[in-house]
């Protein structure tokens, strides 16, 4: 459900004369119809910090915030009674702040700066005008908090006026009603531009001859990927190969298919790396006794191995030693020798 | 080209500020008090390059000329790299400097009496230096703006110990080829073959247009260096580099190229962050990579040792002498 963020109710007043409102909250301004909510924050980032961040905290069928509203043009070249699409907001308190938000609205392309007071003077208007085209009062509180609960946001701004210490205030308020209708009919005619990731799985991981852990599936999930953009034909020609096919029909148990299927996987994602690896456990399975493990995952990058001994007399720590003067260090580093 | 350009006010009147808003025709740029104060300061998204790219002009403060990294450039000498712009306007995929900075906005210094005074200094300390520009920008994709190198030729030509090093994957040599050819300043083109560098060197003239750019400069005897870096893994790779190999010597006086350096696709943490956000469905993230010895993402050890192997033996296969080729931060 979307949550539709006015900073002045003015600027909702067509919303409000043609949606069916019902009050939800009164004292955070909050109105539902069956499509949507509508909140009126108030005036400045603190007003909207404070209600979005309430609201959207209790009401979790919140999907996407959208702002509509007026603000102040840093640049004489835009038009006014024209709607844009905010792409990234600043902030600026006494400071520029380092944070940027950018919108879910890849249409988007003017950028917008918050401040937390009024600003007119033609200083101000430089500073500002190196990072934004626009600027307002609250963008930012709202890109802000949508992020922190990892919402969707787009931001619809109209200009009311240019940054100018003779502001007529009055006038905005009198073009307040047209405002709103601007608003009203971009909503109306508004598609979601949020398209939702695929949550379509594999069928690899929904087959029921196969039983992968959560680490495993993930890993799937990253191979299949990665050689879905080599070859968008893979999974196809996968699911129908003999070495696929083989592994589905053998007596191993549903873990040990899975195990065999990530090796399987993992040869044609990275071969070189997976014929290594291979070549790597089989010579430390072959050196492995009862006196001595090895731990060679750091072997390939880094050449380096971890072993462990353990010994009670003389005759087993020469058994150790022996077991170790046999590894050829150079044979076994094969493809990892520096070149 | 540019949506804003904002100058320095101590430096708005230098001939080479003066000289690049001409060329923009730029008569009204933003005074500011110094570039550090602005740029960087606010956290830019990296692909408003596309739309949205300002210029800032300014005088480059603290150290002017800094030692380069390890495994960087041929054994034996000491290396430097100076600090003449930052940013580029190219956009290839792998680009480090998308995480590198807090903005992709570029910024050209102007006081380049003062850098080379510092790359005079340097050199008293480590004769024989090399000295590399493009480090964190492209040495000539602007230089039909800037033409700021026939200063550092004089110096060069001076002091014929030293090298000098500019790379670039432009073919913006009009002003270079103005300028007389020293065996000591070197040219130098990062080439990938035509596929890879179609998929993933956004913006940048292509693989066949810059052999073209180093024909011309090879046959008016400029010395050039090869970077085939990043190399990116890709199933023909022996085949699609030996084809780069060929056009190339084909077209260049083999003598006049200095060295190869080879290096295999990285990035550091921040910089693959920034890449798989901004190209998620980059053909890059189709190969595995691992956290490597330097904590930098790469590829294995055995697909690098693999790549650089064969595209080495592409080159010595080709007559390329083995001391000409060396690996790039490996």
């Amino acid at each position: 459900m979307k949550l539709l963020c006015f900073a002045h109710r003015n600027e909702a007043k067509t919303f409000f004369d043609r949606l069916k409102l019902s009050p939800l909250d009164t004292s955070l301004n909050l109105f539902k119809s069956d499509q949507s909510f509508i909140v009126i924050t108030g005036e400045g980032i603190q007003n909207t910090t404070e209600a979005l961040s309430i609201i959207v905290s209790k009401y979790e069928q919140i999907t996407e915030i959208i702002n509509y509203g007026v603000c102040a043009g840093l640049e004489n070249s835009l038009k006014k009674n024209e709607l844009f699409s905010i792409r990234t907001v600043y902030q600026y308190f006494d400071d520029f702040s380092f944070k940027s938000h950018t919108s879910s609205d890849e249409q988007a392309d003017l950028d917008l700066i918050s401040v937390h007071k009024r600003m007119y003077s033609p200083d101000d208007k430089l500073k500002l005008s190196i990072y934004a085209q626009v600027l307002d009062m609250e963008t930012w509180a709202i890109a802000s908090v949508a992020k922190r609960f990892k919402i969707p946001w787009r931001s619809f701004k109209t200009i009311s006026d240019e940054i100018d210490e003779n502001t007529d205030c009055q006038q905005i308020i009198k073009d307040v009603d047209i405002y709103s209708d601007l608003f009203w009919n971009h909503f109306n005619s508004l598609e979601s531009s949020i398209v939702k990731k695929s949550n379509i799985t594999s069928p690899l991981l929904e087959n029921s001859q196969l039983h992968f852990t959560h680490t495993q599936s993930h890993l799937v999930k990253k191979y299949l990927n990665s050689l879905k953009l080599r070859d968008v034909d893979f999974s196809k020609n996968f699911f129908h190969s003999k070495q696929y096919l083989s592994i589905l029909e053998s007596d191993y148990s549903k873990k040990e298919k899975a195990k065999k299927i990530i090796t399987l996987l993992e040869s044609k994602y990275d071969p070189i790396t997976s014929k290594e690896k291979t070549k790597t456990k089989e010579i430390f399975n072959s050196l492995k006794n009862k006196y001595l493990s090895f731990d060679h995952s750091d072997f390939i990058e880094r050449s380096s191995i971890k072993f462990k001994g353990q010994f009670s007399n003389e005759v087993d720590l020469k058994n150790i030693i022996a077991t170790l003067e046999s590894i050829d260090l150079q044979k076994l580093k094969g493809e990892s020798k520096d070149v | 080209m540019f949506e804003k350009v904002l100058v320095e006010k101590d430096i708005l009147n230098s001939p080479h500020t003066q000289h690049i808003l001409n060329k923009l025709k730029h008569n009204d740029p933003i005074l500011i008090n110094k570039v550090d104060e602005i740029w960087g300061k606010v956290k830019k998204p990296y692909l408003q390059k596309r739309e949205n790219l300002n210029l800032f002009i300014g005088k480059k403060r603290g150290t002017l000329v800094k030692q380069a990294p390890d495994a960087y450039g041929l054994n034996g000498d000491p290396h430097f790299y100076f600090i003449h712009s930052y940013n580029c306007i190219y956009e290839c995929q792998y680009c480090y400097l998308q995480g590198y900075f807090n903005t992709p906005d570029l910024v050209l210094y102007v006081n380049h009496d003062e850098i080379i005074k510092e790359i005079e200094t340097t050199l008293d300390q480590h004769p024989n230096a090399w000295f590399h520009a493009g480090e964190f920008s492209d040495s000539l994709a602007l230089n039909h703006i800037t033409n700021e190198w026939s200063q550092y030729w004089d110096f060069f030509k001076a002091r014929p110990e030293a090298k000098l090093e500019l790379r670039t994957k432009s073919v913006n040599i009009k002003n270079i080829l103005s300028l007389e050819p020293l065996k000591n300043v070197l040219l130098t083109f990062s080439l990938s073959p035509d596929e890879p560098s179609k998929e993933f060197d956004l913006k940048t003239p292509s693989t066949k247009a810059r052999i073209k750019a180093i024909k011309k400069l090879s046959d008016s005897n400029f010395q050039l260096g090869i970077h085939f870096d990043p190399i990116i893994y890709s199933e023909d790779i022996e085949k699609i580099y030996s084809n780069l190999v060929d056009q190339l010597l084909e077209n260049t006086n083999l003598d006049q190229i200095n060295y190869f350096s080879l290096g295999v696709v990285r990035y550091t943490k921040d910089v693959y962050r920034q890449v798989e956000s901004n190209y998620p469905d980059s053909k890059l993230h189709a190969h595995p990579y691992i956290k490597s010895f330097d904590n930098k993402i790469r590829y294995s050890k055995p697909m690098r040792n693999w790549l650089l192997s064969t595209v080495k033996n592409i080159l010595l296969s080709k007559g390329v002498c083995e001391s000409k080729v060396y690996l790039c931060m490996e």
